[in-house]
């Protein structure tokens, strides 16, 4: 059995905004095991990116975690101190945002940056962490990495800028990295990159990823298990293999026959309506209003987890029996 | 067939004031020597990464910026040669869909006026007559008459995109310039705008110049796929020929790059060096010679591939084949 690295437990976290509350996490479980790459795929503002600042204790005013556990390592991460918890970001949990121009700040140089994470998280001379800062610069392959230090964020590249972002990551070795659409702000060839440096350091360094995204096809290179999340809920969970071969939810079905195909074309299948209001959703499942094969029970009561093979299960009523 | 759209070396330079008191002027080399032409009925790709002149050819083919060089032919007569009033007869055979949904409608119009201004330009529509013409409009792309009043924050993404469309299609075009239509949009929204991009051209018998980043989406709509590099096309072929044989070492490495959403499809990817060089001071030779991994000749360093003939209608620009 593998270990566990992380595991969320029935999460809620809610919006207070003026109109009411946005319940945006519908008491979500979650498992994150060692040395994995767990995809969390879903169509905008189903809560991707909320799971993960949850998980980091930096949801933004006016959301709030209202309810459930984050045990990281055996500790509940929403019993700890404000203290206690910048502690562990950076060093334990880190994480990398989407748009890597808007998440490094001008003004400093791209190794100022770096050393400040590692002399945040390590007790080290000032020299001792820029000679780190290089060692990271060059493993995360950027280019004389010497000079690379004393530049400015805008005088990177928007590929170098995410490798220098992907550098303070994991300048303190954490064990666990959150990846929010780490490459969507990129091109194709560069993404490329990206991903296979992602790939390789995780190995080395044999940290976990979460990585959120909303383009299957990244899952399908990178991922080794993957969450499909629907609406602040989870909807199906299953290794990849199983996902693309043998998806079963049926927003998940449609979301895959949604894609283009590479060999076939034609007519896309598409899904039905649109994603529901997070102020006034849906009673029972909160998929049953697009759903093909709704049922009567659909619109009541909440699906439960059916297991459909190892690792895989569903959260749909047509498997609960 | 004779060709609709016809682009004889097209140049597009845009000059950028550099230096201390602004003493150096320069040129971004944003399409350079490009010549291609369309098909009446068909659907022509056009795929590159950002800043590759994608979308300057776009809005050049339309006259919407004016060129430093070359000739544009609409139904044989020059584009650039017809004056304002021939011009506005010219421009309602064509139409334009922009990228982001969100910028490209007037926030302070509605619905009628939008999708109405066009009708007003160049036709002498009014009152009821207008109204029914544009509900008409509304409903082929799949909006109902409620729209009319409605003002474009009160759409979802796709809808806009719908309401974008139908007001290219308001002159009854018959070439219409689709600049990266779908890339906003999530993909169950996008398979749904993708289907009415396909159902439209079989029913208007439209022609489409398809703008894309993306590969997959890009494959399955097109007829025929030019992959650009650096204001170059180089290498043009049929969307099968070019996805899964492609020639040119670029296009191999971009088709290559993309993530195929399925576990068993997975390519070998041929990871570039480095990035993009910047447009002002483009390479000598073959422009991609300072990142090509096939390269071989000094010939590459020195002069520019002109376009090959493979095959019927698959063009290679390179030395190598």
């Amino acid at each position: 059995m593998r270990e566990i690295l992380l595991e969320v437990k029935k999460l809620e976290t809610h919006f207070f905004v003026y109109e009411g509350i946005v319940k945006t996490l519908n008491k979500i479980d979650l498992t994150i095991y060692k040395e994995e790459t767990l995809g969390i795929v879903g169509e905008t503002g189903c809560g991707k990116s909320v799971t993960a600042l949850s998980i980091l204790g930096l949801v933004p005013s006016p959301g709030k975690i209202v309810g459930g556990k984050i045990l990281f390592e055996g500790q509940d991460l929403l019993k700890k101190e404000k203290e206690k918890m910048r502690k562990i970001r950076g060093s334990k949990i880190s994480m990398i945002f989407q748009n890597p121009t808007s998440s490094l700040n001008p003004v400093f140089t791209v190794g100022d940056r770096l050393t400040a994470v590692i002399r945040n998280h390590q007790k080290v001379s000032k020299e001792e962490a820029r000679k780190r800062a290089i060692e990271m610069f060059k493993q995360v392959g950027l280019p004389d990495p010497r000079r690379t230090l004393r530049k400015y964020p805008h005088e990177l590249s928007g590929g170098m800028q995410q490798r220098v972002m992907i550098a303070a990551a994991l300048s303190c070795e954490p064990s666990l990295l959150i990846a929010d659409e780490p490459t969507t702000a990129l091109d194709v060839t560069i993404q490329a990159q990206i991903l296979n440096l992602m790939e390789g350091l995780k190995e080395k360094l044999k940290t976990s990823i979460l990585l959120i995204t909303h383009n299957l096809g990244i899952v399908a290179k990178i991922c080794d298990r993957v969450a499909i999340m629907y609406a602040g809920e989870f909807v199906e969970e299953a290794p990849i293999e199983e996902i693309f071969e043998n998806p079963k939810h049926p927003y998940s079905k449609g979301l895959l026959e949604s894609i283009p195909k590479v060999t076939q074309k034609g007519k896309l299948e598409t899904i039905g309506g649109t994603v529901c209001d997070l102020l006034d959703p849906p009673s029972g499942c909160r998929f049953h209003a697009r759903c093909p094969s709704s049922m009567e029970i659909c619109q009541k009561e909440r699906p439960g987890q059916a297991k459909i093979g190892k690792n895989h299960f569903v959260f749909c009523h047509l498997y609960n029996s | 067939m004779s060709p609709l759209v016809e682009v004889k070396n097209l140049r597009k330079y845009f000059s950028v004031i550099r230096g201390f008191w602004q003493r150096r002027k320069e040129y971004v080399k944003a399409v350079e020597d490009v010549s291609f032409s369309i098909r009446q009925g068909e659907t022509v790709g056009l795929v590159g990464e950002s800043g590759c002149g994608k979308t300057t050819i776009g809005r050049t083919i339309l006259r919407l910026i004016a060129p430093t060089a070359g000739e544009v032919f609409f139904k044989k007569r020059s584009l650039f040669a017809l004056g304002d009033e021939e011009l506005r007869k010219t421009r309602k055979m064509m139409g334009v869909v922009f990228q982001d949904p969100y910028t490209s409608l007037n926030p302070r119009m509605n619905i009628q006026s939008i999708v109405g201004e066009p009708l007003k330009t160049h036709s002498n529509l009014k009152g009821l007559e207008l109204q029914e013409r544009v509900i008409g409009l509304l409903g082929q792309v799949g909006l109902k008459e409620d729209a009319l009043y409605r003002y474009p924050h009160e759409f979802s993404g796709g809808q806009r995109q719908r309401i974008g469309i139908a007001r290219a299609l308001a002159m009854d075009p018959e070439f219409i310039v689709l600049d990266e239509p779908t890339s906003a949009l999530d993909v169950s929204v996008q398979a749904q705008v993708l289907n009415l991009i396909i159902e439209l051209q079989k029913k208007l018998n439209l022609t489409y110049l398809f703008i894309s980043h993306d590969l997959i989406v890009v494959n399955y709509i097109a007829d025929r796929i030019m992959v650009m590099y650096l204001g170059r096309i180089v290498e043009t072929g049929p969307a099968n020929t070019i996805f899964n044989h492609p020639l040119h070492p670029y296009a191999k490495a971009l088709i290559s790059a993309v993530p195929i959403p399925d576990v068993h499809q997975q390519r070998k990817e041929i990871l570039l060096q480095g990035n993009v060089p910047s447009p002002i001071n483009v390479p000598s030779g073959c422009s991609f010679h300072t990142r090509c991994p096939e390269i071989k000749n000094e010939i590459c360093k020195r002069e520019v591939p002109p376009l090959k003939k493979i095959d019927e209608e698959h063009y290679v620009a390179c030395h190598l084949v």
